[in-house]
């Protein structure tokens, strides 16, 4: 809660990305950039809420960036201005960053930098499962992981440190199950500050990274990871707590409190077990070496707890010549994200005893219990405009269809099916353009409004450059939906400082492209006729079909106090059409079709695809 | 009193206010003078699909509750707390809101989802929260109503119904605090 955040002293509940926001605070945060990305967001969501509340006492600058890699470049530049500068976003976003991370590798930090990589082990809300600690080896940086909640403020709060301590920029990495907690977190002082400017000074020799430069900085780079992998063996963010018998446990992150539950419930139910030994590690790389010898010195064998790849198991193999257990031998499971249970069994299977419950035999039970629960898939809101234009854009005649990532990726489900490919951020119109080579078909490419500036510009500027033929969908509801509605270019919003709006429309002219119309997506009848046009039209064209987000839109008319809703008439001859081809969560059909008036934002569109014309707005009701 | 460890798990769907419940039990906890912990779900999952959020107090580290170990389960809406029956054991109260929510793919027949539920759980109050929401708030408050329950439900671990009204207050803004209040204390009193 916001409050909480900035509350000055105390214990408070936060959410875990609340808690990271927190230490960026307390460490006297210069600049905050970020593009949203679940399950990252919060952490900036939470600072563009705080920094008008602190202005005047505690400074800083924040901004949501088109994209990871504009974020975490504007990070960098508050960095050599001798600033202390977090950039977040999700583990994807990381990707989209990479280029600028090696390079700054080399550069290195000379304000304290932190980039956070929110991991999202299960995929909940993400095309993949990669683990960022990976990026820490391939950049040779340092990667650290916080245990709880509270940790994590600490953790956020030091990274800063760490990173002038051996002027190097530090990964901050979080997951999905951490981000998305919450705990107790005991506060510490937000400094007091304002932002000055200061002169530049140059320094071409680190700043500019020349082959000749970069190979003497290179060495450097291993230096500076040396001196830290030394510190990491004292870090007081990884300790050992004592245990009996042969076989140790190294925890990682947050798979320490798995790992401390599980050990408990194994030690009530078994007599016979004994607490193991436990290293907690939160410094994932370099890998602190000195420490591991240490802890395993008297050990016959150990094993590694860590969530998504085999990293620290990895690394510890090839360091020690006793056994190392987890993943690679199928002691604990290689994919999803971990939890007690998971963890209990691994820990079992190595130590050869017993769980202290039955879980699989829960799993199976539970399975037949929730086998007659209906699914309840995620699916586009009531008046959704996105629903308008891929319905228009299927009458229109688009026979295939590129999409990006966005609610509008729900665009998949039936009856719509307006998507046929979802890769990554802008690989809408990137995709478009390979297969406008080679598809015998038109091509009517889906992509929203802020993924447009995150990464749609440049593969369209493409399209139009090599003279490509498909049509670009711009579904621009004004926000940066699925995230949690942050601002973007297009909106002219800032939470925390000036901002000026720009264009969709005129960047697309811009570019080149010639066929361009804007059509209220609400107006359907319109869309359809425009996208025909687009479709049939030789060469690259752009629509952008745009009305605000329906949550935004109905909170908007809500707090107004008036909102129409629809119902249907006894005209209705059940053709189906607003259920077969279009769609809502508010029309239901049963025996006959009807709108739920709760449900029901207004939007009108069922009305207007109406063939009977039996869809009319009730009186006024909330 | 001293309680090892308290697990609370909260269903429903996105928007009947999970989180926000979630809130004022962590907040009430703490009152207590307890740890706790909750783990949420964000994201496009929120998007009138099913949502889980999972409250842990006293002795405990993880933010998931371990399958078989709910102390409660408190289900905003009907068939919701079938997807979550792993979680349940003998020892497993249930709070179960009767209204239903259905989605398009169809809904059991209600017996049917008390019949499997009794077969896990030790015990099931079935309520319709939202009715008495309604009633003495607003729908929406649906999920106080259901916090005001296990309140009651709570006593037996030393919690009192002033814990759960000084972290409503907390939570709310100034407007929404007196509808809130009486929300919970129906709920509360509909237990009694």
């Amino acid at each position: 809660m916001l409050s909480d955040l900035i509350k000055e002293e105390g214990e408070v509940f936060l959410l875990g990305n609340e808690a990271i926001a927190r230490g960026a605070l307390e460490a006297g945060l210069d600049l905050i950039s970020a593009y949203p990305g679940t399950p990252s967001s919060e952490i900036a969501d939470s600072l563009a809420k705080a920094c008008p509340l602190l202005r005047g006492k505690m400074d800083y600058y924040m901004e949501y960036s088109t994209n990871e890699k504009v974020a975490f470049e504007t990070a960098i530049g508050a960095s050599l201005a001798g600033k202390r500068a977090m950039c977040t976003m999700k583990h994807v976003g990381v990707n989209v960053a990479a280029d600028s991370l090696f390079s700054f590798a080399y550069v290195g930090a000379r304000g304290g930098f932190v980039v956070v990589s929110a991991d999202d082990p299960s995929m909940h809300s993400s095309q993949n499962e990669q683990d960022n600690r990976w990026y820490g080896k391939a950049a040779n940086l340092p990667v650290l992981e916080p245990s709880s909640v509270n940790e994590a403020k600490e953790l956020s709060k030091l990274s800063f440190e760490i990173s002038e301590k051996f002027g190097l920029p530090v990964i901050f990495r979080t997951y999905t199950r951490l981000s998305h907690s919450s705990g107790i977190v005991k506060l510490g002082k937000i400094p007091e500050k304002r932002i000055e400017k200061v002169k530049w000074e140059r320094k071409p020799e680190t700043d500019v990274v020349l082959p000749a430069h970069a190979r003497k900085l290179k060495p450097e780079l291993q230096k500076k990871l040396e001196r830290i992998k030394n510190y990491f063996s004292e870090f007081s963010f990884n300790w050992i707590e004592e245990g009996d018998g042969d076989t140790g446990v190294i925890a990682c992150g947050l798979s320490y409190a798995y790992v401390k539950e599980a050990i408990s419930n194994l030690v009530s139910c078994n007599s016979d077990f004994d607490k193991p030994p436990v290293l907690k590690l939160s410094s994932m790389y370099p890998i602190p070496e000195q420490l591991i010898t240490k802890f395993v010195s008297g050990l016959e064998r150990v094993v590694v707890v860590e969530e998504v790849d085999p990293f620290i198991e990895l690394h510890t193999r090839a360091l020690l010549d006793i056994p190392v257990l987890g993943k690679m031998d199928g002691y604990l499971p290689m994919n999803y994200e971990f939890s007690i249970p998971v963890v209990e069994e691994g820990l079992a299977r190595v130590f050869k005893t017993e769980t202290s419950k039955d879980y699989n035999l829960i799993r199976r039970r539970a399975e037949e219990i929730a086998s007659i629960a209906p699914p309840r898939p995620p699916v586009l809101c009531p008046g959704c405009p996105h629903t308008a234009t891929f319905f228009a854009i299927r009458k229109a005649g688009g026979e295939v269809f590129p999409s990006d990532i966005g609610c509008y990726t729900l665009g998949i489900n039936k009856p719509l099916e307006a998507v046929d490919t979802t890769i990554c951020m802008g690989a809408s119109a990137g995709v478009s353009n390979g297969l406008s080579y080679f598809i015998d078909g038109k091509i009517v490419a889906t992509i929203g409004d802020s993924t447009f500036f995150h990464s749609g510009m440049a593969p369209l500027t493409n399209a139009v450059y090599n003279n490509l033929n498909y049509t670009l969908v711009i579904m621009d509801n004004s926000t940066t939906g699925m995230t949690g509605h942050q601002p973007h270019p297009g909106t002219g919003k800032n939470p925390c400082g000036n901002a000026r709006k720009v264009n969709i429309e005129d960047v697309v002219r811009g570019m080149g492209v010639e066929f361009v119309e804007v059509v209220n997506s609400y107006n359907v009848r319109k869309l359809i006729d425009v996208l025909k046009k687009a479709i049939e039209y030789e060469g690259v064209s752009v629509v952008i079909s745009r009305h605000p987000c329906a949550i935004l839109w109905t909170r908007e008319r809500r707090k107004k106090g008036r909102i129409t809703t629809f119902y249907v008439t006894e005209e209705c001859n059940v053709c189906m059409e607003c259920i077969n081809s279009f769609t809502c969560p508010a029309i239901t059909f049963n025996e006959r079709v009807e709108i739920d008036s709760q449900l029901c934002v207004g939007c009108a569109v069922c009305s207007s695809i109406c063939p009977q014309k039996a869809i009319k707005p009730l009186k006024v009701i909330k | 009193m001293t309680v090892k460890e308290i697990n609370i798990l909260i269903a429903g769907v996105g928007g009947q206010g999970a989180i926000t419940t979630s809130s004022i039990l962590a907040r009430a906890a703490m009152e207590r003078g307890m740890n706790v912990i909750t783990a949420e779900t964000h994201g496009m999952a929120q998007r009138g699909g099913s949502v889980e959020v999972h409250v842990r107090m006293g002795d405990v580290y993880a933010p998931l509750i371990p399958l078989g170990s709910a102390t409660f389960v408190v289900s905003l809406e009907a068939v919701e707390a079938l997807r979550y029956a792993a979680y349940m054991t003998e020892k497993t109260a249930i709070i179960l809101n009767s209204k239903t929510i259905r989605p398009r793919a169809g809904y059991p027949d209600f017996e049917e989802i008390l019949k499997r539920l009794e077969g896990v759980a030790g015990e099931i109050t079935v309520v319709n929260a939202t009715t008495i929401a309604e009633k003495v708030a607003v729908p929406q408050a649906t999920n106080v109503v259901m916090t005001g329950m296990l309140a009651k439900k709570m006593e037996r671990f030393g919690f009192e119904l002033q814990n759960f009204e000084d972290a409503l207050r907390e939570i709310f803004p100034d407007k929404l605090r007196d509808i809130n209040l009486r929300a919970l204390k129906a709920g509360y009193g509909a237990m009694e």
